[in-house]
């Protein structure tokens, strides 16, 4: 009789320790789901500018000896927080005259605009703010004296966009169209 | 400000070297710096064509940006480095390195003047024969070194005396009075026409 009874007992402690641990494989479910969430949550709260290249230019100013890069851009803020691009610039990779590569970034100038389609384009003005889950687009423009490439061509363009928390975001346009002006050219 | 111990990461190898330094000379210009003599470095542009076109594309792009730092290399006794970190319009990095001893005056003169010129060249090229040559000027704030500088200054120059032969007494008395002329001279300033 006492034995029946020690066997019961033991069972029903082996049945009560396999419920509690099925409840705490439960909360242990439930706390990562809910640790997932905040991480997501945390994740959208972090500034995330996705730029989409559409278009882009190049153009030879002849009365400057200027070469003028036009890139039509869209910006995206997919975070939860409203941003800011404190910075465009397009970095240029090109051979120097000693045979070495250089990296060199020139700053978006908005004056820039009357060299391509007489200045009738939208231009993105900088600093530029973009509120969370907007999308913003217009054109930025990089001039580069043509003396500085001394004769070589660019093997790489990226354009760089730095926000007003120092995060960077890039994207690389691969080709970029040669625009001639029929009357510079006459 | 105490010195303190800190790594520095590169990018490679030849930016962790300090550049080699050609010439030394001193520019002042009207318009420039408010006329201050600033001091001018030809380094060696065969070891660094990195720098050689930073210098070159700069006449051509508007000014960039730059980090200073002045620093001491591990196993660096009796140098002092300035580390210029360029992050626009080329990224790069350049290490001036100083003797203590025979170059103290230009060190100085680059805290009083609170700025350098770089130029390239090669072995054996003056100012005077590369007057043409591009250079661009770099601007170096105090950032908070200059207290230390005048320790060091005073440490290395009487240092300087007592390897010509003067006693520690007349090596004393020498550095307070070559401190005091060199820096009655760099004071110098080039002054534009008077307009009446």
């Amino acid at each position: 009789m006492a034995n029946d009874l020690s066997l019961y007992a033991a069972i029903a402690s082996g049945v009560a320790a396999l419920v509690s641990g099925w409840f705490a494989y439960l909360s242990l479910r439930v706390s990562n789901r809910s640790l997932r969430l905040s991480q997501q949550q945390e994740e959208r709260h972090r500034p995330h500018l996705v730029p989409y290249l559409i278009d882009g230019y190049a153009k030879f100013v002849a009365r400057d000896n200027l070469r003028v890069y036009g890139f039509s851009l869209s910006v995206s803020n997919r975070s939860d927080v409203d941003d800011s691009v404190a910075q465009i610039e397009l970095q240029l990779t090109y051979k120097a005259p000693s045979g070495i590569s250089i990296a060199v970034k020139a700053r978006h100038d908005a004056k820039l605009n009357n060299v391509f389609a007489g200045g009738n384009t939208a231009t993105l003005p900088v600093p530029l703010r973009i509120d969370a889950h907007q999308t913003i687009a217009g054109w930025v423009y990089f001039g580069i004296k043509e003396e500085l490439f001394s004769g070589s061509a660019v093997d790489k363009f990226i354009i760089i966009l730095t926000d007003s928390h120092d995060v960077v975001s890039t994207v690389e346009p691969i080709i970029v169209r040669e625009l001639i002006d029929e009357t510079q050219k006459g | 400000m105490k010195p303190k111990k800190v790594k520095v990461s590169f990018r490679s190898k030849l930016e962790a070297s300090p550049v080699k330094i050609v010439w030394d000379a001193a520019i002042a210009t009207i318009g420039v710096g408010e006329g201050r003599l600033i001091p001018l470095v030809i380094i060696d542009g065969s070891d660094r064509p990195d720098i050689e076109e930073l210098i070159r594309i700069h006449q051509y792009l508007p000014s960039g940006d730059v980090e200073i730092q002045w620093m001491e290399l591990k196993q660096g006794e009796g140098k002092i480095c300035l580390m210029l970190r360029f992050k626009r319009p080329v990224e790069l990095v350049a290490i001036l390195e100083f003797d203590m001893i025979g170059q103290g005056g230009l060190i100085d003169q680059i805290l009083t003047a609170k700025a350098i010129y770089l130029q390239a060249g090669r072995e054996g090229d003056r100012l005077a024969t590369t007057v043409d040559s591009p250079r661009m000027s770099v601007e170096v704030p105090d950032t908070g070194f200059y207290n230390e500088w005048n320790r060091m200054f005073m440490k290395w120059t009487e240092k300087g005396f007592r390897q010509r032969g003067l006693n520690r007494q007349e090596a004393k008395s020498a550095t307070r009075e070559f401190i005091e002329k060199w820096r009655s001279f760099g004071r110098f300033r080039m002054k534009g026409p008077q307009v009446e």
